[in-house]
């Protein structure tokens, strides 16, 4: 029996990152990291949102490893932990004002806008999903993967014919593999 | 009520948008199209997923635009609606590679 985990560990791995992104509070403080490292008070400002608001939504970063802390004199300073989440975040970003209608220079740092944006209405910290009802990895119970392993019975013969065998792993260890 | 500011508006739908990709299978589905356009027995045949599994996911993406589908012959083929969100896979796995 396969778990789209076992599968090929990258894709699940992938899945925990952008979870940890979906978020409008932790997205603003990725955009305003892209530009550059910054103090919480700094993301306070160019986000108009609380100083603990942010702080938590900087733990959840911090914790997926997409925002490292580095001690600056007396102030903590938050740094994007690499390239492909600035990029991850601004594609996602211009797909979203491309499906929209009103157009806007929506990629720049809030710090650059005339009208500090409020985002004070977005309070939830923790990494979120889909509605369980909506999500089919998610039906059935608490266990993400429950409906995913009952789908894959008897299937694991099709799969190993078409890629090379992995071994299970919780983290993804060969981006040739996955990419 | 007032609108929301457009940035605002921006980022809550770029927060659906990852919503809605972050799911191994549907990352998966994402991956398999960035190369071109398939058919459903196409991406159970790549995946290795059972085909009804495939259709509760393709029906996820499809209803949050990032997948459209087409009617060619007798079969439906699957696209993505645009490159970002090619982008971003390939982005996130990436990261996930090197993590």
């Amino acid at each position: 029996m396969t778990t789209p985990g076992q599968l090929d560990p990258c894709l699940e791995a992938a899945s925990e990152l952008l979870r940890a992104l979906a978020s409008p509070v932790r997205l603003g403080i990725v955009r305003e990291l892209a530009a550059r490292g910054r103090p919480v008070h700094e993301l306070v400002a160019a986000l108009g949102v609380s100083q603990p608001l942010v702080s938590q939504h900087l733990r959840v970063l911090r914790s997926s490893r997409i925002v490292a802390a580095r001690r600056r004199a007396r102030e903590v300073e938050y740094t994007l932990a690499d390239e492909h989440v600035a990029h991850i975040v601004l594609d996602a970003i211009r797909h979203a004002a491309e499906a929209q209608p009103a157009p806007g220079a929506w990629l720049w740092p809030a710090s650059s806008w005339p009208a500090g944006p409020s985002l004070a209405g977005d309070g939830e910290p923790a990494p979120a999903a889909l509605p369980v009802a909506e999500d089919p990895d998610r039906r059935g119970g608490d266990d993400p993967g429950q409906a995913a392993r009952v789908g894959l019975r008897g299937v694991a013969v099709a799969a190993s014919r078409r890629r090379p065998p992995v071994k299970p792993a919780d983290r993804c260890q060969d981006a040739n593999f996955c990419i | 009520m007032t609108p929301a500011p457009p940035a605002e508006q921006a980022l809550d739908a770029a927060s659906e948008l990852l919503k809605a990709l972050a799911s191994p299978v549907r990352l998966g589905i994402v991956r398999e199209l960035a190369a071109g356009g398939r058919h459903v027995h196409e991406l159970v045949a790549a995946l290795g997923v059972s085909q009804p599994l495939v259709s509760q996911h393709l029906r996820v993406l499809r209803g949050s635009r990032i997948v459209t589908a087409r009617r060619q012959a007798r079969e439906i083929e699957y696209t993505l609606a645009d490159d970002h969100v090619a982008h971003i896979v390939m982005d996130a796995i990436r990261h996930a590679a090197e993590a």
